[in-house]
């Protein structure tokens, strides 16, 4: 009884103690990421890196996933409406949407971060916009949908008939991949293309996804996407090749994803060193070597290990560089617009 | 203002003034506060007259009247026929209508595509990415709804009129106007102001089946200009306002015409003894079930490589989170809608003040999600963190929105109160709580489970306030849908899809039956 009665007391007592000890520990400094949703999502990039940063940093990582890149600038936009920027770093954003965001994102003045010379050159990091990933834009095509036809070899080979309604797109207003098909046509297809375009594609989707999956339902042969997708397929049970990414004489318009420091965030010198430190955290050989299986992109970071998928990729002849500058991108859209309108 | 007399709930004034001081400031809070908040942030008036969004809300009127009025001219006679039918499959074909309205729009446009897609049965029809697409899903979505409203009203005719008028002579064109289309018309006005309303602001069909500009509603346009990198404020705004003109528009016109014509009092005797024929019964399920056909076509995906454990293992948290927002969302709007009710009952001897505060509640109905959700983001962004993630707010904006579902379904019987059978009651001595459960609320049982019924079934598959206020530990089901899309996982995607398909479906059921809605 007496045993008993004691072991309640120090029990009690150690309790109490742990407590106060436990209320006095500092807390963990927090880091707040702003990210698009297939990063967060269970089997992307998100899950395999948070946890390994939190464990080197000693803090907490929080991801905050709105949407895709496109609705991850309405909320950088919407933060400074509601004077209140809540995110340290905003990861995922693309050149163009890193040009629209400029105003709410910080500089970094003299600093650099370890590994910055170890980029690929073609993705021409410049400051302010680091690249953690790239991929090119292509037309995804299925050999079964052709019947045994051959597959488009040119841009402008898309307008003959015989594609008519044989292509999925994305809208270029509600989707990146959309957007930079819009543009890159505007860009290989010179002036005119657009209009000449209206009718060729089945159906505009709202997004990637949808595309996609209209695609895989065999709705059309053709789907506007990214090389990495053939990579997909090959890993997931299509080593006999049905899905190819298809190559233009024209080129390949490419798509760089980087991170970015967001402005005027309440952020304490340590929250300020963290925040770097996870810049320089994703483009190590870590965290690269997932990008390919986890994010299905290419790593930026030169040198980095491939899957065989991504080894047997087809490389671009040419690499088309999209318009970033958010005046030139409406002035195409505005073009496209017209385009469309006029012909319905 | 005291006891109101009129026909309508009799309300003593203290719960009166407490039910119109709570209705108004939750339509503050949920609606003015937030509308004011976006259009505080809008650049002048032009953007209203941009030619654009005139176009666009052109092509939106011609769609929504094309759609709406097809539906209306269907559902009429479907309901009216339907209607003539009493006894226990009556009651099921009025299930059968009510469970399209429970089919989520991202579902049915999943479904579409599968049907008129270059591989589906209804290929030949060469409609897919059409504007004849979007039609034709808009008329299957509401002619089940227009027949619905139609026959429950239609029901309510007593058979000795239409036996008296055939008895004088009448012929079935005669027997139509002079007695069933003055029962009929305010459930056939209301049913196709709403089937117009859907249409205005439809969204995920038009996006979907419509195959891309130049097929885009207000809906679709706006969602563009909130969505996708340019926050376009003005524009938004300028597109939820022509949205408002459009969908709310017929709806005050039915609700003017009503006011000025003083209904009867209901009969609770009326409408016994319906034709029971056998045949003609189990025809009206047939093609009861015919609207829903469509939608089957989300089980036919191949489902083969999916293992149930790992999927039932990830779907289990947004199962929840879908489940117990549907359940805030369905309680709350009901709640909110007996508080109109009595609210409104307080202030019917002004007729004109009820009016106007019906119409201000039902602003919601006419509103985008979108244009909502972003005002309560930027109106309450300052205090709450909408990143962190917010059943509340998710909640709080599905009740604004879906009130107006609630609240219709209710106030034909608050209307029509059966006073002369609850005065007597009272006179006899019952407690005011007595009479009620004893003689009133049989009669509002089965509206009120099925009006729950529906408000939770557009609740599990709204996207757009929940796409607002969600995070990583609130993904309800629909954004898992999206987000399993977007990571190649189409099958698991549409899995979900015909989840949310049965549970929708399956809430609008059960809780018509837990309603026992007797059909005589």
């Amino acid at each position: 009884m007496n045993f008993s009665g004691r072991s309640g007391f120090l029990g009690s007592v150690l309790f109490f103690f742990s407590a106060i000890a436990a209320a006095q520990a500092p807390t963990p400094p927090e880091l707040v990421i702003y990210t698009y949703d297939s990063i967060v999502a269970r089997g992307g990039l998100g899950p395999e890196i948070f946890p390994r940063f939190e464990k080197r940093c000693g803090c907490r990582v929080r991801a905050l996933s709105s949407g895709d890149g496109g609705q991850l600038l309405t909320r950088l936009q919407l933060d400074a409406e509601r004077g209140k920027p809540t995110a340290h770093l905003a990861l995922g954003l693309d050149e163009a949407l890193f040009e629209r965001a400029r105003p709410w994102l910080a500089e970094w003045g003299k600093w650099k971060p370890a590994g910055w010379d170890r980029l690929l050159r073609e993705l021409k990091p410049r400051e302010g916009f680091l690249p953690f990933d790239y991929g090119y834009f292509a037309f995804m095509g299925d050999r079964e949908g052709l019947s045994g036809g051959q597959f488009p070899k040119s841009l402008k080979e898309l307008l003959d008939p015989k594609w008519r309604r044989k292509l999925i797109l994305q809208d270029p207003r509600t989707s990146t991949p959309g957007l930079a098909f819009v543009l890159y046509a505007r860009a290989a297809g010179g002036e005119g293309f657009l209009s000449k375009f209206r009718g060729q594609w089945l159906t505009l989707a709202p997004g990637w996804d949808q595309a996609y999956g209209l695609f895989l339902r065999k709705e059309a042969p053709l789907v506007w996407s990214y090389t990495t997708s053939q990579a997909y397929h090959e890993e997931h049970g299509d080593p006999a090749g049905r899905y190819r990414a298809l190559l233009f004489e024209e080129g390949q318009p490419i798509q760089i994803e980087g991170v970015a420091l967001v402005k005027g965030t309440p952020t304490s010198p340590r929250q300020e060193a963290l925040r770097r430190e996870f810049l320089e955290f994703l483009i190590s050989p870590e965290v690269q070597e997932l990008v390919p299986r986890k994010n299905w992109m290419l790593p930026a970071r030169v040198g980095t290990r491939l899957p065989a998928s991504f080894e047997k990729l087809p490389r671009p002849r040419k690499i088309v560089r999209l318009p970033v500058e958010a005046h030139e991108i409406e002035r195409v859209l505005e073009e496209w617009r017209h385009g469309v309108e006029s012909a319905s | 203002m005291g006891s109101a007399r009129a026909p309508g709930l009799a309300v003593p004034p203290w719960a009166g003034w407490g039910s119109l001081a709570l209705v108004l400031a939750l339509w503050v809070a949920l609606v003015a506060v937030p509308l004011f908040a976006v259009l505080s942030r809008v650049k002048g008036p032009e953007a209203l007259f941009d030619p654009g969004v005139l176009g666009i809300a052109r092509l939106t009127a011609l769609q929504a009247v094309a759609s709406a009025g097809i539906s209306a001219l269907v559902g009429l006679p479907l309901g009216l026929w339907m209607g003539s039918f009493g006894g226990r499959l009556a009651a099921a074909c009025e299930s059968l209508l009510a469970m399209p309205f429970g089919v989520p729009s991202i579902v049915a446009a999943m479904a579409w595509v599968v049907l008129l897609g270059k591989s589906g049965p209804l290929a030949f029809l060469d409609l897919s990415y059409s504007l004849g697409a979007v039609i034709l899903a808009h008329v299957f979505f509401n002619v089940p709804w227009v027949a619905l409203l139609v026959a429950q009203s239609r029901r309510g005719l007593a058979p000795r009129l239409e036996e008296a008028a055939s008895g004088l002579g009448a012929g079935a064109w005669a027997r139509f106007r002079f007695v069933a289309w003055p029962q009929v018309r305010w459930a056939f006005w209301s049913a196709s102001a709403q089937a117009l309303a859907f249409c205005v602001m439809s969204f995920a069909l038009v996006l979907v089946l419509g195959g891309g500009p130049p097929v885009q509603t207000l809906e679709t346009a706006l969602y563009g200009r909130v969505r996708f990198g340019a926050l376009d404020l003005s524009g938004a705004v300028a597109c939820a306002a022509w949205e408002l003109v459009l969908t709310l528009i017929p709806w005050c016109a039915v609700l003017w015409f009503q006011s000025r014509e003083r209904r009867a009092i209901g009969n609770a005797d009326a409408g016994w003894s319906r034709r029971s024929s056998r045949f003609g019964s189990i025809s009206a399920v047939a093609l009861g079930s015919f609207f829903i056909l469509p939608y089957l076509g989300v089980y036919a995906g191949s489902f083969g490589g999916l293992s149930p454990g790992d999927f039932f293992g990830e779907i289990r948290a947004p199962l929840l989170v879908s489940v117990e927002l549907a359940c805030l969302s369905g309680l709350g709007a009901l709640l909110l809608a007996v508080l109109t009710l009595f609210a409104m009952g307080f202030v019917r001897s002004r007729a004109s003040v009820g009016n106007a505060l019906a119409a201000l509640l039902l602003l919601p109905g006419g509103m985008s999600a979108l244009v909502l959700g972003l005002g309560l983001w930027l109106a309450y962004g300052r205090w709450i963190d909408p990143f962190a993630g917010s059943l509340a707010a998710m909640a709080a904006l599905q009740v604004a929105l879906f009130f107006p579902i609630a609240f219709r379904a209710l106030w034909p019987l608050a209307q029509a109160m059966p006073l002369r059978r609850l005065e007597a009651a009272l006179t006899l001595g019952a407690s005011p709580w007595r009479a009620f459960w004893l003689l009133d609320w049989p009669r509002w049982r089965g509206p009120v489970s099925s009006a729950l019924g529906l408000v939770i079934a557009a609740s599990i598959s709204e996207v757009a306030a929940v796409s607002l206020f969600y995070s990583e530990e609130l993904v309800p089901l629909p954004l898992l849908v999206s987000r399993w899309m977007a990571q190649y996982r189409f099958e698991e995607a549409q899995a979900v899809a015909a989840l949310l398909l049965t549970l929708a479906m399956g809430s609008v059921l059960i809780l018509r039956g837990v309603g026992g809605r007797r059909v005589r």
